[in-house]
């Protein structure tokens, strides 16, 4: 006998699996290699109306993770898992806020209220850069070491995705997604010179 | 020893009426005796240069931006000497807090610090008052035992 519980989880697995297909989405840069770290989102999928959560956390004098995408409206909290002080900060037009934290003192999570690319820094660390990619969507994925993002199934509501890189060069690029298939691929142009001068920033 | 007196009383009673910096008072300030903003911007310039191109030196200094660094340090500087700066950084314990800062490093800093000087030929008096003044930070600085 299974608890109500787990059968409840069990179903609903059951139901997510048995019904339409997840997207499976595979990026590349322009020459093929896959590309970690992009942030591939269904651009008609509307946000969700509850906020959401997420995480930038400070490890090492690194941001952790570098990109984080969030639908517009979330709230992301900065913990600091080194023992020294930061100081966050993002000019960005979409937000700009600044953010002390100290070792051991919980600062107050920050509203990214309007879609756009935030960059943030550290006013006492050259080594730390993240991104965060706020998005006027409520679907989206960041794609993992192999270039891969699985999508939840959105079949037949859906005509297109898009993709955002830290590096990207130009405009986001935008890929059909063809009712009934169930993975895409999309290559996305990087600045090769940007991509080198915050690689060495952040190694 | 009454002229001492009278000159030390209208020298407060000068920053009192005029709320300036007392550059008209007998008593010259470690600042400008150490040669006045260009002076303490060169000196933590210097400093911070040095540490870091100390292997012995550098490892507090690891991924910081320096110049930034060297601006508050200099702020800090001119607000201790007198110079009349309003110090915008977190409070010193704050800023070494977690760095692990052993008492080799913090006088090794203290090495640099009066080679820069000495390069600069600050006067003895410019030297010591300065020392002085930041001596009583090493227990802000240095974690642990001093």
């Amino acid at each position: 006998m299974q608890s109500p519980v787990l059968s409840w989880g069990l179903l609903m697995l059951l139901a997510g699996s048995s019904g339409a297909p997840a997207l499976e989405v595979e990026v590349t840069d322009s020459e093929g290699t896959p590309l970690a770290d992009a942030v591939v989102y269904l651009p008609e999928m509307a946000p969700p109306t509850l906020a959401e959560a997420a995480v930038v956390d400070q490890v090492g004098k690194r941001f952790r993770p570098l990109v984080t995408a969030v639908a517009r409206g979330a709230a992301i909290t900065f913990p600091n898992s080194d023992n020294i002080r930061h100081h966050v900060y993002s000019f960005s037009p979409a937000k700009r806020f600044e953010l002390k934290l100290y070792h051991g003192v919980p600062a107050e999570p920050v509203v990214f209220g309007e879609a756009g690319v935030v960059t943030l820094g550290c006013n006492i660390h050259d080594s730390m850069v993240a991104y965060v990619r706020v998005l006027d969507s409520g679907v989206y994925g960041i794609s993992d070491a192999a270039g891969r993002v699985t999508l939840p199934s959105v079949a037949g509501t859906v005509t297109r995705l898009r993709v955002w890189h830290p590096f990207l060069a130009g405009e986001e690029p935008e890929q059909p997604i063809t009712s009934g298939s169930h993975s895409v691929q999309v290559a996305v142009p990087l600045d090769r010179a940007l991509k080198a001068q915050i690689e060495a920033v952040i190694r | 020893m009454i002229h001492g007196n009278f000159a030390i009383g209208a020298c407060f009673a000068l920053v009192l009426a005029l709320q300036a910096r007392p550059a008209l008072c007998v008593e010259v300030t470690v600042f400008e005796k150490l040669g006045g903003s260009a002076a303490i911007e060169h000196i933590c310039n210097e400093l911070v240069d040095r540490m870091v191109a100390d292997p012995r030196g550098r490892r507090p200094f690891e991924d910081v931006r320096l110049d930034r660094l060297k601006k508050s340090l200099a702020e800090h500087l001119c607000h201790l000497t007198g110079g009349g700066c309003v110090y915008h950084g977190d409070p010193i314990p704050v800023v070494h807090a977690g760095l692990g800062i052993t008492q080799a490093e913090f006088y090794i800093l203290v090495e640099h610090l009066r080679g820069v000087l000495d390069d600069m030929s600050v006067t003895p008096g410019a030297r010591n008052g300065l020392l002085a003044l930041l001596a009583p930070f090493k227990r802000d600085v240095v974690e642990g035992r001093h």
